[in-house]
């Protein structure tokens, strides 16, 4: 009994001695989490400065170098001023996102204003944005909803965009390229804007056309292509020479239309389930070429899975010998891999029977009507787009990542760089989803959010039905979500 | 010489055996560690053994190393969000289940079987249930995005393990000395703060450390209940890193790594006292 | 009978904070969501009673049932391969050998690894290109396959949770196997009874509550699992990977239909409602 006191005091001594630092513990992260304390939040970022020269023709070729100058924008939180919070997409060009984010934050700075700004990655941003406004808690402003605008904004009653008419005029709306505005506008009214496209050209890596002794220039239709690439599986059999994408994500849907387009598909031309066009002979022909193509080994298996980065890191590790992709991988050569952005070409889209078509991935800045600060939000929007120079650095910090929705910025690319000139002519051709309607329809963002094309890959190459099945099932699928939209 | 035979026999089997257990479970973790302390170029040779040792990924992800990052792709401030919320959780969960945790052991209540029983039922049950239901009223309530709202979801995991723990563990504590110190005159409630809590010490440590690493491991209701990077956590920070441009597989092995240490290392500290806690305590009745 | 009503107010006192906790968390949107699964909700939309719709629509829907098949084989195959496994490494170092503590706590290192670690770390090391599977496989036999790919991903992600899972039959049946009197195994070698009896007859119905029990667990918390596979396979390619908490994942967050999540989630309560009485019922014994 005379050791068990003793025993006691010790071990209550350290019981006590942990509850207190338990409780401190917990005091303090109650306090950091409730309270978020004053905080003078410094980015650096590198702005660009020098142009970017890369010049892909057959004879010279001459690779970036960007000169970069870091800028300091300070900000200060605290109370009594007005707090937004904003959502951005990341996308695979880190460049553009720091040009954004720090024109945001400057922004801030001379407004006054405190900013949260979150980021989301591509494949979340849209169930973020969806579920912000579904719990009645969107951003203030976000970037990335492109693929959403209609969806958020078509119904009147149920509209949660605010219009930016005001917006576009004070940029100069006649500057914009019609292409974007016809996207957007509903009832009249503008409501989003791209911050630029992401345009679908081919990225060639050339070596694989000098060893087969083919020059790119002669690659034009599908066909040129597809011979192509049989001529390289020929000399590498273990090597997966087009890399499309087959998995349940954006890349595998914009392997769809790559195909189904030039051969004439049609997704509908009325807001009517009966003017969906899907179920006909083009996709037949489209899904078939592909499931041939990759039952030739000229598709990797891997490319099933739903991930953006797959036909990315295909063309980075030269495991394929072309991709269909906006800029963004050459991007990531440019900035990673100096010799094989040098061994690369871009190229427009493969053509068919109907002609070129190009899929234009949008990249469009909403504000929320729900917020509290939309005249503030419209302001940011203003600023970012206002200044061309600016705007004009940020297209070139990105190496033909981003197509710039201005024509004063197209003309003064066009006459500097003969890559860009050549990108240009290629405006008229992109489309979106809803082709040939080509106007915002809610139905279509909401199929186009679902990866509904995508299913034909799995069912046909994993599930091995055939493609008659594939394609109608995909096609009730769209008629049915056409027709619970408009009711018709 | 039959029997000596077998025994050799015998022993190579073990050895062999061993040695393959050894190889199973170190060689993902070897490639782990290989690549998180490899130079970037290395990575891309393909060799299986590192030739040189290098910790730049590991200051890359802390922003610390000469590579650009993206703002907001710095695992810092996921680090200290894992670290407080689950500081914060460790601490409520433990403080409610000695409380809880001591009446279902020793008390008597009505309701006291009932309540038994739906803490083992909540302790078994998979969260991926309540997934929905949550996401669906903390967005009523205001709860997402919210520091608040993490916690209290992570503490309908939590809870119940530390309830289901802590009654075993006081189970433990023989029922002789309780009775002895009420004989001495000691009141109820300063019986249980005095000798049950001190005596239990270990067990409590253990609970809380567990409660700790589960609320760090945990990957749901951070995906589900927060998209603010500022707000988010390590184990959504991996995913971020595995979904990003061109995978870093340096730096998602550097992070990974990093991440892995606290809930391994504590794991390590407190593992004998979890085997008891888990089935044992339920075991002795 | 003051005291008696004194006992039942301290016992109130000391459990209602964990359990009004819990109520809230866990409880209230356990039958939360069975309320919430009678609603027709789409996005952009107010919620609509419809009845027994949602059911309906899951029972027409084939990626249901398959949702259900793919859960059942991946459960029950990794339970099993993990009883086995867990089990011949449990009787290994139940023997005497140099080094056996070390080879122990090693192998017990998969277990206090969090969940997502290990998913990250077997996304790089089934990567195709540069993974060390691979690297291995195509040193030894010259191939290199596609482990994530519509072929292999099956038994990829069995053999992550494998991976993951031994320790914890391991240590069990450890402590299990220690409780079987050694006298049990000499008597029966003296009298003539060959390794596979001696295992059949006495380790086997020795070892046989911890193994019911350890398997009953193992199994209620692989079939809830989300987090390996979401980060691997997020379900693909296609579907393959498309288990129940997957399901209802998307479900809720990618078609933004909250009622029919909700539903799911309510039929997978029978499920474990089910496995969770067994356990409780092997309590009793």
């Amino acid at each position: 009994m005379s050791e068990e006191p003793k025993k006691v005091d010790r071990r209550s001594f350290l019981y006590v001695g942990l509850g207190a630092v338990a409780l401190v513990a917990i005091g303090a992260a109650a306090y950091v989490a409730m309270n978020p304390p004053v905080v003078t939040q410094t980015v650096t970022t590198a702005v660009p400065t020098t142009s970017v020269v890369t010049t892909t023709t057959a004879t010279t070729v001459t690779t970036a170098t960007t000169k970069t100058t870091a800028t300091t924008i300070t900000t200060t939180t605290g109370v009594g001023r007005p707090k937004m919070q904003i959502l951005y997409m990341s996308t695979y060009a880190p460049a553009l996102n720091d040009w954004l984010t720090a024109r945001t934050l400057e922004w801030a700075a001379k407004r006054g204003v405190d900013v949260e700004l979150s980021t989301a990655s591509y494949m979340e941003i849209q169930p973020k944005i969806l579920t912000g406004v579904e719990t009645g808690n969107p951003p203030d402003v976000a970037f990335g909803a492109g693929g959403l605008a209609a969806l958020l904004a078509e119904d009147p009653k149920a509209r949660h965009l605010a219009p930016l008419d005001d917006v576009y005029k004070e940029i100069g709306a006649d500057d914009v390229i019609p292409i974007v505005k016809r996207w957007y506008t509903m009832d009249g009214k503008p409501y989003a804007i791209d911050l630029f496209l992401f345009v679908d050209v081919v990225h060639l890596i050339k070596s694989f056309a000098n060893e087969v002794g083919r020059k790119p220039e002669e690659l034009v239709t599908w066909d040129d292509y597809i011979e192509f690439a049989r001529e390289v599986k020929k000399r590498h059999p273990d090597m997966y020479p087009i890399g499309h994408t087959l998995g349940k994500c954006f890349d595998g849907t914009e392997t769809w239309y790559q195909h189904w387009w030039p051969l004439g598909g049609e997704m509908l031309t009325d807001r009517k389930s009966t003017a969906v066009k899907f179920d006909s002979p083009e996709s037949r022909e489209a899904l078939q070429r592909i499931v041939n193509l990759y039952n030739e080994g000229l598709i990797s298996p891997q490319m099933l899975q739903p991930d953006e980065m797959l036909n990315n890191n295909a063309y980075l590790t030269k495991t394929a010998a072309f991709i269909i992709e906006g800029p963004t991988p050459f991007y990531a050569a440019v900035t990673r891999n100096p010799a094989l952005a040098a061994d690369t070409v871009l190229l427009p889209p493969p053509t068919d029977r109907k002609g070129m078509f190009t899929y234009g991935s949008k990249e469009a800045l909403v504000a929320f009507s729900e917020s509290k600060n939309v005249d503030l939000a419209k302001d940011l929007l203003i600023y970012i787009f206002k200044d061309k120079n600016a705007y004009y650095n940020m297209i070139k910090s990105g190496f033909y990542a981003a197509y710039p929705i201005f024509n004063s910025v197209q003309e003064k690319l066009a006459k500097e760089d003969p890559v860009w000139k050549d990108y240009i002519k290629v405006q008229p051709t992109i489309y979106d989803y809803t082709y040939p309607l080509n106007e915002p329809c809610k139905g279509m963002d909401e199929v186009s959010s679902k990866f509904l094309v995508a299913d034909l890959f799995s069912m046909t190459l994993i599930d091995k039905k055939d493609v008659d099945t594939a394609v109608k099932t995909v096609a009730d699928q769209i008629k049915d979500i056409i027709k619970r939209t408009y009711g018709q | 010489m039959r029997k000596g035979r077998s025994a050799f026999i015998k022993r190579v089997i073990i050895y062999l055996s061993a040695l393959i257990i050894l190889v199973w479970t170190i060689l993902p973790l070897y490639w782990m560690i290989v690549t998180a302390f490899r130079p970037e170029k290395e990575i891309y040779e393909g060799l299986i053994f590192p030739r040189q040792f290098s910790i730049s990924s590991i200051m890359a992800i802390f922003g610390l190393g000469e590579e650009h990052i993206t703002v907001g792709s710095t695992l810092t401030s996921y680090m200290i969000n894992s670290i407080y919320i689950s500081l914060i959780v460790m601490a409520i969960s433990t403080l409610l289940g000695m409380l809880g945790g001591y009446a279902l052991a020793r008390m008597r209540f009505p309701g006291k079987d009932i309540l038994s029983s739906l803490s083992l039922f909540a302790y078994v049950f998979p969260t991926v249930v309540i997934m929905v239901p949550i996401f669906f009223i903390f967005s009523m309530w205001k709860l997402v995005n919210t520091p608040t709202g993490l916690i209290l979801a992570l503490l309908s995991h939590a809870l119940p393990y530390t309830l289901w723990m802590l009654r075993g563990f006081f189970q433990t504590i023989p029922l002789d000395i309780e009775e002895a110190a009420f004989i001495d005159g000691c009141s109820r409630l300063k019986t249980i703060f005095k000798i049950v809590f001190p005596l239990s010490t270990p067990g409590i440590v253990a609970t809380a450390t567990y409660a700790f690493i589960l609320a760090w491991n945990n990957v749901l209701f951070p995906l589900i209940l927060i998209s603010r990077t500022d707000l988010q956590v390590i184990s959504i920070g991996i995913l971020n890193y595995m979904k990003a441009d061109f995978v870093p597989w340096d730096r998602l092995m550097a992070a990974s790594f990093i991440a892995t240490l606290p809930p391994t290392l504590l794991f390590f500290a407190i593992q004998k006292y979890i085997v008891a806690g888990l089935t044992a305590g339920a075991v002795k009745r | 009978m003051k005291l008696k009503i004194r006992d039942a107010l301290e016992g109130l006192a000391f459990s209602t904070p964990a359990f009004l906790l819990l109520f809230f968390v866990l409880f209230f949107p356990f039958v939360y969501v069975i309320y919430i699964s009678f609603f027709t909700k789409y996005f952009g939309y107010e919620a609509v009673f419809s009845g027994l719709r949602n059911y309906i629509e899951i029972a027409k829907d084939p990626l249901f049932y398959y949702s259900l098949y793919i859960s059942t084989l991946y459960t029950s195959i990794s339970v099993v391969l993990k009883l086995i496994l867990g089990l011949a490494f449990a009787m290994l170092l139940s023997q005497e050998f140099r080094g056996r503590s070390v080879v122990r706590a090693i192998a017990v290192i998969p277990w206090g690894i969090p969940l997502f670690v290990v998913a990250a770390l077997f996304f790089w090391f089934f990567d195709y290109n540069l993974g060390l599977a691979n690297i291995i496989l195509k040193a030894l036999f010259g191939v290199k396959i596609f482990w994530l790919g519509p072929d292999y991903v099956i038994p990829s992600i069995i053999y992550v949770n494998v991976w993951k899972g031994i320790p914890f039959f391991m240590v069990n049946f450890l402590g299990a196997l220690q409780t079987v009197p050694k006298s049990l195994y000499e008597a029966a070698e003296i009298d003539g009874a060959n390794a596979w009896h001696r295992f059949r007859y006495i380790t086997v119905p020795g070892i046989k509550y911890v193994m019911l029990i350890v398997c009953l667990l193992s199994t209620i918390w692989t079939f809830g699992e989300f987090d390996t596979i979401f980060f691997l396979t997020r379900g693909g390619p296609g579907y393959i990977t498309h288990i129940i908490p997957i399901y209802i994942y998307f479900q809720a967050f990618s078609r933004f239909d909250i009622g029919m999540a909700a539903a799911v989630s309510v039929l997978t309560v029978p499920i474990f409602l089910a496995l969770i009485s067994v356990i409780l019922w092997a309590l009793r014994r």
